[in-house]
């Protein structure tokens, strides 16, 4: 026995050693930066000699220590922090190589963990004795209350604190400098301002991600005076933060630790908020955030509760939400329809779970009612909002004709297209998540069947069949990370089994192990690039947006981020001036502004066309849709306080406003039918002006003949039948022949 | 627990059948929508019809079906029956790991053998389902005898005649002049010349190596080589010279498996030592296209490493002192053999000393006794003795000078000053990090084996195999400095690729060595398939011209390939991107066409054969050579494969660096690069032509292209003094098809 134990303090000596070593190492690494005419191979040379004296001394001073009984909790305590501090150092390390080109935020922090290793050494009774107190503290049973509700205040407080930006009119800058709001136009502004004008959706003007989406939001902007980015900006932040801190609460019921579902939190807000996807920042992406399936949270909520109780009022509740979640935003909705269809199921086919619906004859009604509930929501909501369109077919035909266009596979990449581009790990968790889905599904299915476990589980079923469903998403497009958009409903799954896991262990070994997850959920999420980019307030930079500190470069080329999407535009494509009538394009970089405040008066007075607004108010009645073809259309209309006269809207796909190219359409279908219904509209309405961008005035370079996504023939047809009126800044009204 | 295996199995059936409509979609691709007639033809790149969304469903739904049928077949079934449910579990996971391997490479690679091997094990998978009864019945009967205690009885024998068989065969290429050819428009003998062919030619010819010529590995290699190729086989040639490579590898291969059998004391584990180590050194990336493309990677430069560790572990189970002064001997040998890699193995040798000392005052009684004074000096000496001996052979009284010496290290601190070196951590960015991440773990690793065997050392637990095993660590950690110096990003750490399996497949059997016997059985067979798979997948295997080579014409129309990084073939691939504004207006024969072949060139192995036939053959030249020259005369050459010429010739080479330049394509437009590296390495040549004048000098016709792109003057620096030098001094005199005579004024 005794020589067993040798055997292990041995080993465990010779972990210490080794990573004191490889400590001493990167120390060496360190100093030798002052000697760089040393060549390479001597600096090794040393550097190795320095790792076998080391090693040798460690050799010796184990054989003192285990002459004078040095005890095996000792070494492995040291062991334990001195392997953390070596992980965090070779981390560190290789942050700084890896990204040499922002390495500073990682060379600082290997800055100070080189010196808290070389302090953990000589205060190392003092750390060891702190170590110990906090063990026994997170550790004793009298604590757990109180710990308890302490997690629950942090998570409660910290995840809106991460969500939250300050400064959200600099955030706006940027995102106009960086892609000219290509994303928020799409996503709620254009088809918002449309339904706050009292346009119907996909009868009016269409819109990409729902129906009910953009009257929400119009209405929301209405009570809060007025809209406009900012107030989208705030809804679609606020609704993120409302939303993690209700998955907390809910995540929090179901796997009662507070530490282990903070833990989760934290690998969830990681994944799905900071993946590199969401380059520079999550919330330029609004499709990519909570806000697409914000409903969802209050679904699981209500099928938690039914199954805890079994009160008929939340599976009500459950139907009525997954109904206004497909009228919310179709493309979701639908998966958590049919996830409610899946419930409804799962506790019919379990003999146990049946009387929770049906017991006797008397209630096929009311079962009934379930089934058909969801969809008489998703009917009176439509009514509600499209009325008799809604009887029509064009109207389906609009709503899904975005689904349309990208199953035909336009956009589309294959599942395996991680692979080609030797992306292996983004490509297998793309093959692992679905699987893990399935698998969990199988599996708990089966045993809460044969009761082998609560009821209360089917929920993990629910979650798997919704996770699916929202996988779609990646399935479609499948395009390095995107799955992380949807894998909240992952996460949960992931924490169902681990929960399993953790539980089955002695209580000490579980809280060690969740200590260790809350531990590498913070290390993950902290030292993510995106996280440290993201402007809020615990941004290292005063200034997050043009500090390359923390500001990123372009991923593509490690170029700078600002109008980064039409820089290389060829010559061929340029005009001879831009719609002001400029040559100078100003196509500006991060270097260009001192400071975020100084983006921001950019921004104020760039993204301002009220003498354009101006020319339409003169020139049209308040509340007649007006035909303008220009970039920032969206913009240009909220600040003429004018609907849009086009189905396609935004038209346009905005460039800097200085360029001196034609912009693009939106390819919100195919271009040829994009161009016959402007067109068509024009013939129909036959407006008195139609509102030109300026540099539709001149005659188009050849190239643009070659781009798919020209809109020559809607101009043509301007220019024919329409003349130049009277010009504004950027537009020119042009007045019916 | 059946509800967790049937889950399992449902998921795995459930892949499967993805996996069949996977195989319907390639055979069957799916039609675009109407919609896309809408799109522009410069928008069809764009659109993917694909059924992915389509087996998402058909996932899931599989899934849900497979389990409720399996949920119902298990109610029904009898426990004794579950077992078998669990082997077919198995069985189908095994199944879906090679569908999901094969399918995988062929995402990534695109190449239709790894589809072919897709095809292949799902035919397997659905004559598994077929035969099940059977399949179960086998696995039965083997898991039984398994479990028998009797051992194996002549497993051990079979093994090592399966050794002894599968080596060579591996090893040996059938077609070793179309290697040759393909080496020579691969990447016109760089490597080969280096190691071998031009010091072997020096030593044939009659110069000294190292003092009329360099020789960058060491003096004891090309010598050998170059004496065996011309005594044994008759001719010394590129043909004969690979030949006497894969000799040396199969020999060198034998001798470890011996070896490793004695050591591990186990058939299974040596074998699967062996081959991990082929897999490991053989097949690793840096051997692309193939292994004796670079000689400097082969067994060829190792060879002595196996005898040293075959006299080790002679000497350790036997304690006789005999095989001990044979491993002293060897290590001295293998420095002159080849420098570097004799300097770790001695280094090594004095450690190993050191710690068979300290073992065997810690473990008296043993088979080893210490060594006394004598014998202490003796094998101190003995490696002193034999490498001076052996450089004495080859260079005579010039050992006793400083200039050999001088010369012997010069390329050491060409090296140590960092020459064509990359710092370590440089190589940890895209796509380097794995290859680059394994290079910073494995000495840690070796370090670790080395602090645990030391540690068993004082605490006197270390058996005598642990012993060789904290030898075979520290000469890992030595060879390592190779790859500290070097640090390309190759895994050129994997050189010593059998030591690094003996040292891991130790590790392992002393892992499995507390498991009973059927469980260590099981832990074998994972091992032999994890190994089998890993080495026969790999590309470099399945590019290897042996007899298991998959095309007809492995040459020119392998299987798999890799084209380097930017370039369009293999074939010509350091020139064939060279940029048109540096180059010259016509080549050395007044030619526009550069004659820049690539693999799709030629229809067969054949083809590529008769044109480097052609292309190789430098006879007007030599004839040149031999009217203006004597025998036995050093002739001045500067040309691309000055070498070729030379042995065509049968004349003596004249510059001390030699050779004096990288060879090209002989109808490129440009200059070749130079191999001086240094000032003073001009310098010397100049003088030599300063002191010998000789009365003619051969130069390529291409440097009397004009006029010259200005880049030259800059990027060919040191040619391009070495030229005006020459041309100031010589005037033309005569041509030959390639080369021109110039005569001293």
């Amino acid at each position: 026995m005794s020589s067993l134990k040798d055997l292990k303090n041995w080993g465990l000596f010779s972990l210490t050693a080794l990573l004191l070593s490889i400590q001493a190492l990167l120390l060496m690494m360190k100093a030798v930066n002052f000697f760089e005419q040393l060549p390479q191979f001597v600096i090794l040379g040393i550097g190795l000699v320095l790792f076998i004296i080391g090693q040798i001394a460690a050799v010796i001073i184990y054989k003192h220590r285990a002459q004078t009984g040095e005890k095996e909790n000792g070494l492995r305590a040291f062991l334990i922090v001195e392997a953390v501090l070596t992980f965090f150092l070779l981390s560190a390390l290789v942050k700084t190589i890896f990204y040499d080109y922002k390495g500073e935020m990682a060379q600082r922090a290997y800055n100070i963990l080189l010196i808290l290793a070389v302090l953990n050494k000589w205060f190392w009774p003092q750390v060891r004795e702190t170590g110990r107190r906090a063990w026994v503290l997170i550790n004793a049973r009298a604590n757990e209350k109180i710990l308890r509700s302490w997690t629950i205040v942090i998570g409660t407080v910290l995840l809106p604190l991460i969500i939250f930006v300050p400064h959200f009119e600099r955030v706006l800058a940027r995102m106009y400098i960086g892609e000219q709001f290509h994303h928020y136009d799409i996503f709620v502004m254009s088809s918002g301002w449309a339904a706050y004008n009292h346009h119907l959706i996909d009868v009016d003007q269409t819109s990409q991600y729902g129906v009910g989406m953009p009257y929400i939001f119009a209405e929301l902007c209405r009570w809060m005076g007025g809209f406009s980015y900012s107030h989208v900006f705030l809804i679609i932040m606020t609704g993120t933060m409302i939303y993690y801190v209700l998955f907390f609460w809910l995540s929090l019921r179901w796997f009662k630790s507070a530490a282990f579902t903070l833990a989760l939190m934290l690998w969830a807000i990681r994944v799905q908020m900071f993946h590199p996807g969401d380059y520079p920042f999550v919330l330029t992406y609004p499709s990519t955030t909570v806000i697409r399936y914000f409903f969802d949270i209050f679904f699981f909520a209500a099928i938690f509760c039914h199954l805890r109780r079994g009160r008929p009022a939340w599976l009500l509740a459950a139907a009525v939400v997954s109904g206004i979640s497909v009228f919310y935003m179709d493309c979701t909705g639908v998966f958590l329809v049919t996830a409610y269809y899946a419930y409804l199921t799962c506790l019919l086919s379990m003999p146990y779970t049946r009387s929770m619906l049906y017991r006797t004859q008397r209630d096929l009604a009311p079962l009934g009612g379930y089934f058909l509930l969801p969809v008489a929501v998703i009917f009176v909501f439509f009514y509600k909002t499209v009325g008799h369109h809604m009887f029509t077919a064009q109207f389906f035909q609009n709503m899904t004709s975005i689904e349309e266009y990208y199953l035909s596979g336009i956009w589309t990449y294959p599942i395996y297209n991680n692979f080609i581009y030797h992306n292996f790990w983004a490509g297998l968790v793309g093959f692992i998540i679905p699987a893990v889905w399935v698998f969990t599904m199988i599996f708990a299915g089966g045993m809460c069947y044969f009761k082998k476990f609560s009821r209360q589980n089917i929920l993990i079923i629910v979650v798997c069949v919704y996770g699916l469903g929202v996988n779609h998403y990646y399935v479609v497009r499948a395009l390095l990370t995107c799955y992380y958009v949807t894998a909240l409903p992952f996460i949960f799954v992931c924490g169902w089994w681990l929960k399993l896991l953790l539980w089955s262990w002695p209580r000490r070994v579980r809280t060690n192990a969740i200590m260790a997850s809350l531990f590498i959920s913070a290390w993950a999420l902290v030292t993510n690039h995106n996280f440290m980019a993201y402007p809020n307030i615990f941004n290292f930079s005063r200034n997050p947006m043009v500090d390359m500190l923390t500001a990123q470069p372009l991923p593509a080329d490690l170029s700078t981020y600002f109008n980064h999407l039409y820089r290389n535009d060829p010559a061929a494509l340029k005009l001879p001036a831009n719609s002001l009538g400029q040559t100078d394009e100003e196509l500006l970089t991060e270097k260009d502004f001192k400071s975020d405040d100084e983006l921001t008066a950019y921004y104020r007075r760039e993204y301002d066309f009220t003498k354009d607004a101006g020319l339409i108010k003169s020139l049209t009645l308040p509340g007649s849709p007006v035909a303008v073809i220009s970039a920032f259309e969206t913009k240009i209309l909220m600040q003429a306080d004018r609907p849009p006269l086009f189905y396609y809207f935004p038209l346009l796909s905005s460039r800097p406003k200085h360029m001196r190219t034609m912009p693009l359409n939106f390819l919100h279908t195919s271009p040829g039918r994009f161009n016959r219904k402007a067109i068509q509209e024009l013939e129909e309405a036959r407006p008195e002006y139609v509102f030109l961008e300026r540099i539709f005035l001149y005659d188009y370079p050849k190239a643009y003949a070659d781009k798919p996504e020209n809109i020559i023939p809607i101009v043509d047809y301007v220019r024919l039948h329409y003349a130049p009126y009277k010009a504004g800044e950027y537009l020119m009204a042009m007045k019916r022949k | 627990m059946m509800i967790y295996w049937s889950a399992v199995l449902s998921v795995l059936i459930s892949i499967e059948c993805v996996f069949a409509g996977t195989c319907f979609s390639i055979l069957f691709p799916p039609k675009p929508s109407p919609l896309v007639q809408d799109f522009f033809t410069t928008y069809q790149h764009a659109i993917t019809p694909k059924y992915d969304v389509l087996f998402l469903r058909l996932f899931i739904v599989a899934g849900v079906a497979a389990f409720i049928l399996l949920m119902r077949f298990c109610g029904r079934m009898t426990p004794q029956k579950h077992a078998s449910f669990k082997y077919f579990t198995f069985v189908q996971a095994a199944v879906i790991i090679t569908e999901t391997f094969f399918l995988f490479k062929f995402a990534v690679y695109r190449y239709p053998v790894f589809l072919n091997g897709f095809y292949i094990a799902l035919m397997a998978s659905a004559a598994i389902k077929i035969f099940t009864p059977e399949v179960m019945k086998s696995l039965r009967r083997f898991d039984k005898r398994m479990k028998d205690k009797t051992p194996f009885l002549n497993l051990s024998l079979w093994l090592t005649a399966a050794a002894g068989v599968l080596i060579p065969l591996i090893i040996w290429v059938p077609d070793v002049e179309g290697s040759v050819a393909r080496m020579f428009f691969g990447e016109q003998f760089h490597h080969i010349d280096s190691i071998l062919m031009v010091p072997g030619w020096v030593h044939l010819s009659g110069n000294i190596l190292g003092i009329d010529n360099i020789s960058r590995y060491g003096v004891g290699a090309p010598v050998l080589v170059a004496e065996i190729a011309q005594r044994l086989l008759g001719q010394f040639s590129y043909v004969h010279v690979v030949i006497v490579t894969m000799a040396v590898s199969v020999v060198y291969y034998w001798i470890w498996f011996y070896a490793l059998r004695l050591v591990l004391k186990d058939a299974v584990w040596a074998f699967i030592a062996i081959f991990l180590g082929l897999r490991l050194q053989f097949f690793n990336i840096e051997t692309f296209p193939f292994i004796f493309t670079y000689p400097q990677d082969t067994p060829l430069r190792f060879f002595f490493d196996s005898l040293f560790f075959l006299f080790l572990v002679l000497h350790t189970q036997s304690g006789r002192m005999r095989w001990l002064y044979l491993a002293s001997a060897v290590s001295g040998f293998f420095v002159f053999y080849i420098t570097g890699e004799g300097v770790f193995t001695l280094a090594a040798f004095y450690v190993f000393l050191v710690l068979r000392e300290v073992f065997v005052v810690m473990n008296p009684g043993g088979l080893m006794r210490r060594v006394n004074k004598g014998q202490a000096a003796l094998l101190l000496g003995t490696p002193w003795v034999v490498f001076l001996s052996g450089f004495w052979m080859v260079a005579g009284g010039h050992i006793f000078t400083k200039v050999f010496w001088t010369n012997q290290l010069e390329l050491i601190r060409f090296y140590e000053a960092g020459g064509q070196a990359a710092l370590m951590i440089n190589n940890l960015t895209p796509p380097f990090v794995d290859r680059a991440s394994i290079a910073f773990l494995l000495p840690v690793l070796y370090l670790f084996v080395l602090v645990v065997l030391l540690g068993k050392l004082m605490q006197k637990a270390l058996k005598i195999d642990g012993l060789l095993m904290l030898g075979a660590s520290v000469f890992l950690l030595m060879s390592y400095h190779y790859h500290a110096a070097i640090a390309n990003n190759m895994p050129s750490y994997l050189r010593n690729g059998v030591v690094i399996a003996m040292l891991t497949v130790y590790v392992l059997k002393g892992m499995t060595a507390r498991l009973g016997q059927y469980h260590q059985r099981l832990w074998k067979i994972a091992c032999g398939i994890l190994v089998f798979v890993m080495m026969v997948t790999t590309h470099q295997f399945l590019l290897h011209p042996n007899i298991f080579n998959l095309s007809r014409n492995p040459m020119t129309h392998p299987v798999v390939s890799e084209v380097p990084i930017g370039r369009n073939s293999y074939f010509s691939h350091l020139f064939i991107s060279y940029p048109d504004a540096f180059k010259l207006p016509v080549n050395g024969l007044g030619q526009k066409d550069e004659m820049l072949v690539t693999e799709n060139d030629f229809s067969d192995d054949n083809q590529m054969k008769e044109l480097f036939r052609k292309e190789s053959d430098y006879a007007k030249d030599a004839a040149l050579i031999q009217s203006l020259t004597a025998p036995e005369t050093e002739v001045p050459l500067v040309s691309s494969f000055e070498n070729l010429v030379l042995m065509q010739a049968k004349r003596r080479p004249f510059f001390y660096t030699y050779m004096l330049v990288n060879a090209q394509p002989r109808r490129m437009r440009k200059f070749p690069v130079t191999m001086l590296y240094t000032k003073g390495n001009l310098q010397r040549e100049i003088s030599r032509i300063e002191n010998f004048k000789p009365p003619y000098i051969f130069v390529e016709k291409t440097f009397l292209v004009s006029p010259i792109p200005r880049a030259y003057l800059y990027d060919n620096e040191d040619l391009i003094a070495l030229l005006s030098y020459i041309f100031s001094h010589y005037g033309s005199y005569k041509q030959g098809e390639f080369l021109a005579a110039l005569k001293r004024q």
